[in-house]
C-alpha cells in the first residue's frame, strides 16, 4: 500500500510538471500566436508552430518544411515570412533568431543571432535591406548577407507589428508597444520623427497611403490618420475595442476591424464613419482586397466574410464548420486573409487544417492538413 | 463561469493595484498578501480542524480501535466512524476550507499569467476580461521589469558569466521551510500519513522549483511571497512547528 502511494504521489508530481511545462509560453507545445502567411506566384509560405511550410499554390501540396528533420522543441515560428527580391524567405523564430531560407529547398542560407527576444512581427524587406522588429524592443537592420546596416534602433517596449515603408522618403514607419510611432531613415537608422503618445500600445501594422497619410489603429481604441511627413495627427476616430487589425485602403475608404468584433468602413480623408457592423468575433487580421470588387476578413469565431466596397455583404462562410471525416475542422481566424482575383487563402488556428484556399464564391479549392 | 466568478475579479484587482503603485512585482506581492488576508478565516478553520483530527488520532480510544481491528479494515472503518460521531467531529471538515481555497490559488496563478500576457493570444484573451473602469489600454503592456528580473521571462541573475536562477533557489528554500514548519508532529512517525508528509516535504520544493525555473518569474515572485506569508500566518496562529527545522539540541538549550 505504501509503495502504491509513493508511486501515485510521484505520478501526480510528474503529471503536474508536464502540464506546467506544456504551457510555458515558449510556443513549443501550445500555440501562442497565429500563423504568419505570405505568398508569391506559385507558393504559400506559412510559419506556424514548429515549422515554416512552403505549400504549392496550385494544389495545396507540401513543397518543403523547415526544419526538415525532427523539430527542436524550443523552436517555433509565428512571425509572417517575408520574401526577398530573389525569392528567398526571411522569417524570425521564438528562438530569437532570424532565418534566411532558400525558397526552393527550405535550407538555411544564414541565421542572425543578434536579437534578445522572440520575433513576433514579420520583417520588412526593401531595396535598402531587411528590417526585423523584435520583442526586445529593437529594430534590426541587415543587408542580404546579414551584416548589420546600422546599430539596432531601440524603443521602450516590445515590437510586435511589422513596420511599413514609404518609397518616396525611403523611411521606415515603426510602431511600438510603447505607444509611439517612430520614423527612421532606412539607409542610416536616423530618427526622423517620433509621434506623441498615441494613447495605447501599437500592434497593428501601419498603412501608408499615397496621399501622404499613415493609418494606424491603437489599443487606445482609436483609428488615427497621421501626416507621414511630420507626424501631425490629421484625425482620430474612436472604435468600440482595441485595434489589432491593419487597414486596407480601397478607393479612399479604410476597411478594418477591432477586438470587439466591429467591422468599420471610414472615409480616409476625414475619418467619417461610412459603415459599422458587429460581426461574430474579434477581428485581428487586416482585411484583404481581391483587386476587383470584394474585401474579405476573418473573425475569431472562424467565419470568413466577403463585402462589396460599399459595405454590403456578399457572403459569409464558417471555415470552422468545414468537415473532414465527418468532423468539423474547427478553427479561429486571426491571421490576415490573402486575396487575389479568384483566390482566397486563410490560415486558421486550433484547426485540423493549416491552410485553406477558396474561390471568390467561398467554395473550397484545396485544404492543406499538416503532416505529422 | 470560472472566468466571471474567479478570474476576472482577481485579474482586475491585480491590474488595479498595478495602476495604483506602478510596479508589477510589488503588485504581485501585495495581491498575494490581499488574497491571504481574505482567505485567512478559511486557513484558521482548516488548522482548527486539523488540530482536532490530530488530537483524536492521539487519543487512547483511537489507538485502542487501531489495535483491536488491525486485521479487519471494514470493522476498523466502522469503529472510526462511530468514534467521529461520538466526538461530534466531521472527518471531512478540515478538507472543506482547502477545497474552497484551491480555486482561489489557481485563480491567483492564472491572473498573474494573464496580466503578463507575453504572447499575442494571451493579449487577445486579456482584452476580453478587463473591466472598462480599469482602463487597461493605459497599462498594456505591463512593465514587467522588477529588480533584476523580467517578470514575463524565467529568471536568471548573471553572476560571473553564469545565469544563476536565484529566484528558483528562493522558491525551493521557502517551499521546503513552509512544508517543514507547517507539518504537525506525527502521532506515529512510521504510519502512512507521516510517510506521505515526508515525501511531500521533499518533492513539493523540487516541483515548485522546476515550475519557477521554467515559467515566467512573475509566478516565482508569487510563490516566494505566498510561502513567506503562509509561514507568517501560521506563526501568528501559533501553529508553526519549529522543531522540524531547528536541531533538537538547540531546542533543548532553550
Amino acid at each position: 500500500m505504501k509503495v502504491f502511494l509513493k508511486y501515485r504521489l510521484f505520478g501526480v508530481i510528474l503529471l503536474a510538471t508536464l502540464l506546467t511545462s506544456a504551457c510555458s509560453g515558449n510556443g513549443a507545445l501550445v500555440a501562442s500566436s497565429w500563423p504568419g502567411m505570405t505568398k508569391n506566384l506559385d507558393t504559400v509560405y506559412l510559419s506556424y508552430g514548429q515549422y515554416v511550410y512552403a505549400i504549392n499554390l496550385e494544389n495545396g501540396s507540401l513543397k518543403w518544411r523547415f526544419p526538415g528533420e525532427k523539430p527542436d522543441r524550443a523552436l517555433s515560428f509565428y512571425a509572417p515570412p517575408a520574401l526577398t527580391a530573389d525569392g528567398d524567405v526571411i522569417v524570425g523564430g521564438y528562438d530569437h533568431k532570424l532565418y534566411k531560407l532558400n525558397a526552393a529547398s527550405g535550407e538555411i542560407i544564414w541565421d542572425f543571432e543578434g536579437a534578445g527576444d522572440r520575433y513576433v512581427a514579420g520583417a520588412l524587406v526593401t531595396q535598402v535591406g531587411i528590417f526585423a522588429p523584435n520583442s526586445d524592443g529593437k529594430l534590426y537592420a541587415l543587408d542580404q548577407n546579414k551584416a548589420q546596416l546600422w546599430q539596432p534602433f531601440g524603443t521602450n517596449s516590445h515590437l510586435w507589428a511589422t513596420p511599413t515603408t514609404d518609397e518616396r522618403c525611403e523611411c521606415i514607419y515603426l510602431p511600438s508597444m510603447d505607444r509611439h510611432l517612430y520614423v527612421l531613415e532606412a539607409a542610416t537608422g536616423t530618427l526622423l520623427w517620433k509621434s506623441p503618445d498615441l494613447g495605447g500600445a501599437l500592434v497593428a501594422e501601419p498603412t501608408y497611403d499615397e496621399d501622404g497619410s499613415i493609418y494606424l489603429g491603437t489599443f487606445g481604441s482609436e483609428m488615427l490618420a497621421i501626416k507621414a511627413e511630420n507626424g501631425n495627427i490629421i484625425w482620430r476616430k474612436a472604435t468600440n475595442g482595441w485595434v489589432w487589425s491593419g487597414v486596407r485602403i480601397v478607393d479612399g475608404k479604410l476597411y478594418f476591424g477591432d477586438l470587439k468584433g466591429t467591422f468599420y468602413i471610414l472615409d480616409a480623408a476625414t475619418g467619417e464613419m461610412i459603415k459599422q457592423e458587429q460581426l461574430d468575433g474579434a477581428i485581428v487580421g487586416t482585411p484583404a482586397y481581391d483587386g476587383k470588387a470584394t474585401v474579405y476578413l476573418g473573425t475569431e469565431a472562424g467565419t470568413l466574410y466577403a463585402y462589396r466596397l460599399d459595405g454590403s455583404r456578399v457572403w459569409m462562410k464558417s471555415i470552422s464548420a468545414i468537415q473532414k471525416d465527418n468532423k468539423e475542422i474547427g478553427g479561429k481566424l486571426y491571421a490576415p486573409v490573402i486575396a487575389e482575383e479568384d483566390l482566397i487563402l486563410v490560415a486558421p488556428v486550433e484547426s485540423a487544417a493549416l491552410v485553406l484556399a477558396l474561390n471568390g464564391n467561398g467554395e473550397t479549392k484545396w485544404i492543406y492538413y499538416p503532416e505529422n | 463561469m470560472w472566468n466571471t466568478i474567479i478570474i476576472e475579479p482577481m485579474l482586475n484587482t491585480l491590474l488595479w493595484i498595478y495602476r495604483v503603485i506602478g510596479d508589477f512585482g510589488l503588485a504581485i506581492i501585495l495581491f498575494t498578501l490581499l488574497i491571504r488576508l481574505i482567505t485567512h478565516p478559511l486557513t484558521a478553520q482548516q488548522m482548527k480542524g486539523t488540530q482536532k483530527m490530530q488530537e483524536l488520532q492521539n487519543s487512547e480510544e483511537w489507538k485502542a480501535i487501531q489495535k483491536k481491528y488491525k486485521d479487519n479494515k471494514e470493522q476498523l472503518a466502522q469503529a472510526q466512524m462511530k468514534l467521529y460521531q461520538q466526538m461530534g467531529f466531521n472527518p471531512f471538515a478540515p478538507c472543506l476550507p482547502t477545497l474552497i481555497q484551491f480555486p482561489i490559488i489557481i485563480g491567483l496563478y492564472q491572473s498573474i499569467t494573464r496580466a503578463l500576457s507575453t504572447t499575442p493570444l494571451q493579449l487577445i484573451d486579456l482584452s476580453k476580461h478587463v473591466y472598462p473602469f480599469i482602463r487597461a489600454s493605459e497599462l498594456i503592456p505591463i512593465n514587467s521589469k522588477f529588480l533584476w528580473m523580467d517578470l514575463g521571462q524565467p529568471e536568471r541573475l548573471p553572476i560571473l558569466g553564469f545565469g544563476v536562477p536565484v529566484l528558483t533557489i528562493l522558491v525551493v528554500i521557502t517551499t521546503y521551510l513552509q512544508s517543514k514548519l507547517m507539518t504537525p508532529p506525527a502521532a506515529s512517525p512510521t504510519d502512512q500519513s507521516a510517510q506521505m508528509s515526508k515525501m511531500m516535504n521533499l518533492y513539493m520544493p523540487l516541483l515548485m522549483g522546476w515550475i519557477a525555473y521554467t515559467l515566467p518569474s512573475g509566478l516565482a515572485v508569487y510563490f516566494v511571497a505566498g510561502n513567506i506569508f503562509s509561514i507568517i500566518q501560521y506563526a501568528a496562529l501559533g501553529k508553526v512547528n519549529w522543531k522540524n527545522i531547528i536541531p533538537s539540541f538547540i531546542m533543548q538549550k532553550k
